[in-house]
């Protein structure tokens, strides 16, 4: 029986840390102190600290706090109607108004800085707008549509741009040395370049518009969904590969039947994902030019339409709420 | 960032390749099929559906008269409009004062017509304080944390940045902050959140904020304004036709008197209501606009850019 038993000290217990991990850990926050420093790390927490101060009572004044105040002030309520001016319209026939819509007559000020004196003044007039109750929803809803669209498109060119560079750049199916090497440069090409500034691009070559954008979000997502299905194809399981190439099965049919059926599952969480993220990132691709909801957000901001800004805001939050609903729907019953 | 460059490029040339026919260049006549291309922007800001607005009974009106077509896009920067111009993605294009300076010299563009309010063709650009701050005036900005909109722009940058250099100062080396905010809206936004001393915009972009209730005009002062600025012009692409273009400045020229056009329809930069198009309007006009765009060298706008990347 005691010979069975071990005296205390002959144990051995793994040491989580040696020497070499701790300098590692020094390593990574000497570094981790210096790049936070450049990035002013220190700033952001003291103005984030003051700023909850604030919040809660403790300090008077906070730069982040009434900064954001004043965003958030300004975004709300948010604007539904659409109100424009009569004689600005072309055509306009009293009697036939679209639906909902009526004619309002409301006192316009005009303030002008006048450039002799450099002192404000107001120029008052009255004019006749058509109200239309929803109109900018309608509006935003139309424009947050584009936007959906430009997504789905940008999603379903990447699938294709990505199949045949994931077949290359699977290193169990390429065909050869070079492609290999070709392959793998495009997709990490296409995965360096973010959309904003391949659309920058891609709008003077294209013209303004969505063309731009579905071609700025299809290639970095080729190069995204590339290599994520190349690695799921090296490492799926070799031995249902092997028993089809045993029966003389060409490399088409072994990837049919034998890697796809075990990687679908995973295709699909990506795909989503990149849809997900192409919805995202249509929102902004407009910022230049390239399409969506981003032109009008953008310039709303800069016409000082914060109430407008506020609405767009809530249609993307609302869209990609519900995206994610659907998505973890599919995934759920696919993947 | 060169790299990063090439790699777009590269992005570029690979998708122009795996569609070849997809942007075939057609010629533009104004027929139905080829109708002139219009590249507009919003000046100062605004939406792509409301630059159209502003602009689609004009084109709409001389399209009744001439039955010539038109096609009206928006483009978002002012550099992205002269090189459209210049690419041939364009046939009429709507510019800033700096902007058509510099297609012009490009040989790209020249003239079409020029907006008219109350009998004349300016438009001002203006430094902006907070009421209480302890500057009077232009030469008070030395040492001063100082908002610019686009490095493009007439009225958010070169005009100010020119105002700074007839005072005397050096904006990369006597300012204590440049902060290039992209717009004349954020350039303001940010003197009002307290991130600036002094911000560059136009009068016209300062009014459409006192309308919104963006700023209180009691709580701001215009510490410099700049000369008059040329108004923002219509542009035609050199290469068109010669018949085509008289044709087109004719239209310009009687556009207000157009059928089915009432005055409220006219409108200009910035969307602003105007009295209508003069289409005589001298190149030699535009010098002013040339020569401040002179003293803003590239070497210049390199350093205002460092400048503005330092924290």
């Amino acid at each position: 029986m005691s010979s069975l038993t071990r005296p205390s000290s002959a144990w051995e217990l793994p040491r989580p840390f040696g020497t070499r991990s701790l300098v590692v850990l020094f390593l990574v926050v000497v570094v981790g102190f210096f790049a936070g420093q450049r990035v002013e790390m220190g700033r952001m927490l003291s103005l984030t600290g003051e700023g909850v101060l604030a919040a809660v009572g403790l300090r008077d004044q906070s730069q982040v706090l009434s900064g954001l105040g004043t965003i958030a002030r300004s975004l709300f309520p948010p604007q539904i109607s659409e109100r424009t001016e009569v004689s600005r319209i072309e055509g306009f026939d009293r009697n036939r108004l679209p639906w909902f819509s009526h004619v309002e007559t409301e006192e316009s000020r005009q303030p002008r800085l006048n450039p002799q004196t450099l002192q404000m003044e107001e120029v008052v007039d009255r004019r006749e707008v058509l109200v239309e109750p929803f109109g900018y929803l309608w509006h935003v809803a139309v424009k947050m549509l584009e936007t959906f669209e430009i997504a789905i498109w940008a999603t379903l060119l990447a699938i294709v741009l990505s199949a045949p560079l994931a077949w290359c750049s699977a290193k169990n199916y390429t065909p050869n040395c070079t492609v290999y090497t070709l392959a793998r440069g495009v997709v990490g090409m296409f995965r360096a370049v973010p959309e904003l500034v391949s659309a920058l691009f891609l709008v003077l070559a294209y013209g303004f518009g969505p063309i731009a954008g579905v071609l700025a979000l299809a290639l970095h997502s080729a190069g995204f969904l590339g290599k994520f299905y190349a690695e799921d194809i090296e490492t799926a399981d070799d031995k249902p590969q092997e028993a089809l190439r045993a029966i003389g099965a060409n490399k088409l049919k072994v990837m049919r039947f034998a890697v796809l059926p075990q990687v679908m599952p995973q295709f699909i969480a990506y795909t989503l994902y990149i849809l997900d993220r192409n919805v995202r990132m249509a929102t902004v691709v407009g910022l230049v030019g390239a399409g969506g909801i981003g032109q009008e957000l953008k310039g709303r901001y800069d016409m000082y339409n914060y109430a407008h800004v506020g609405t767009i805001l809530i249609a993307i939050f609302l869209t990609v709420l519900m995206l994610d609903r659907v998505a973890a729907r599919l995934r759920s019953r696919y993947a | 960032m060169k790299k990063l460059l090439a790699a777009a490029a590269a992005a570029l040339s690979l998708s122009a390749a795996l569609s070849p026919t997809v942007h075939a260049q057609s010629v533009a006549d104004g027929s139905r099929e080829h109708p002139l291309r219009v590249l507009l922007i919003p000046a100062d800001g605004g939406t792509e559906s409301g630059t159209k607005a502003d602009y689609a009974p004009v084109f709409n009106a001389i399209t009744r008269t001439t039955g010539l077509n038109f096609d009206l896009k928006v483009g978002q920067s002012y550099g992205a409009v002269v090189e459209g111009m210049c690419n041939q993605l364009a046939d009429i294009a709507f510019f800033g004062p700096v902007s058509y300076v510099q297609a012009h010299k490009r040989g790209c563009a020249q003239l079409l017509a020029v907006g008219v309010e109350k009998g004349a063709s300016v438009y001002y650009a203006g430094m902006f304080a907070k009421a209480n701050a302890p500057i009077a005036g232009i030469k008070d900005v030395k040492g001063k944390r100082v908002a610019f909109g686009d490095v493009n722009s007439a009225s958010s940058f070169t005009f100010q940045v020119a105002m700074l250099m007839d005072a005397g100062m050096d904006p990369a080396r006597d300012l204590s902050a440049i902060r290039m905010t992209g717009s004349h809206a954020s350039s303001l936004a940010a003197l009002v959140q307290d991130q600036v001393d002094v911000a560059s915009l136009s009068f016209d972009s300062y009014e459409k904020a006192v309308k919104q209730g963006a700023v209180d005009p009691k709580t701001m002062k215009v510490i410099a304004r700049s000369m008059a600025i040329p108004y923002p012009p219509l542009a035609l692409n050199s290469k068109l036709p010669e018949p085509l273009k008289a044709k087109l400045k004719d239209a310009f020229q009687t556009v207000n008197k157009a059928p089915g056009v009432t005055p409220d329809m006219i409108r200009g930069y910035g969307g602003s209501k105007i009295d209508g198009y003069d289409t005589k309007f001298s190149e030699d006009e535009f010098n002013v606009a040339a020569e401040k765009l002179g003293l803003l060298t590239d070497e210049l706008k390199g350093r205002i850019l460092a400048k503005a990347a330092e924290r």
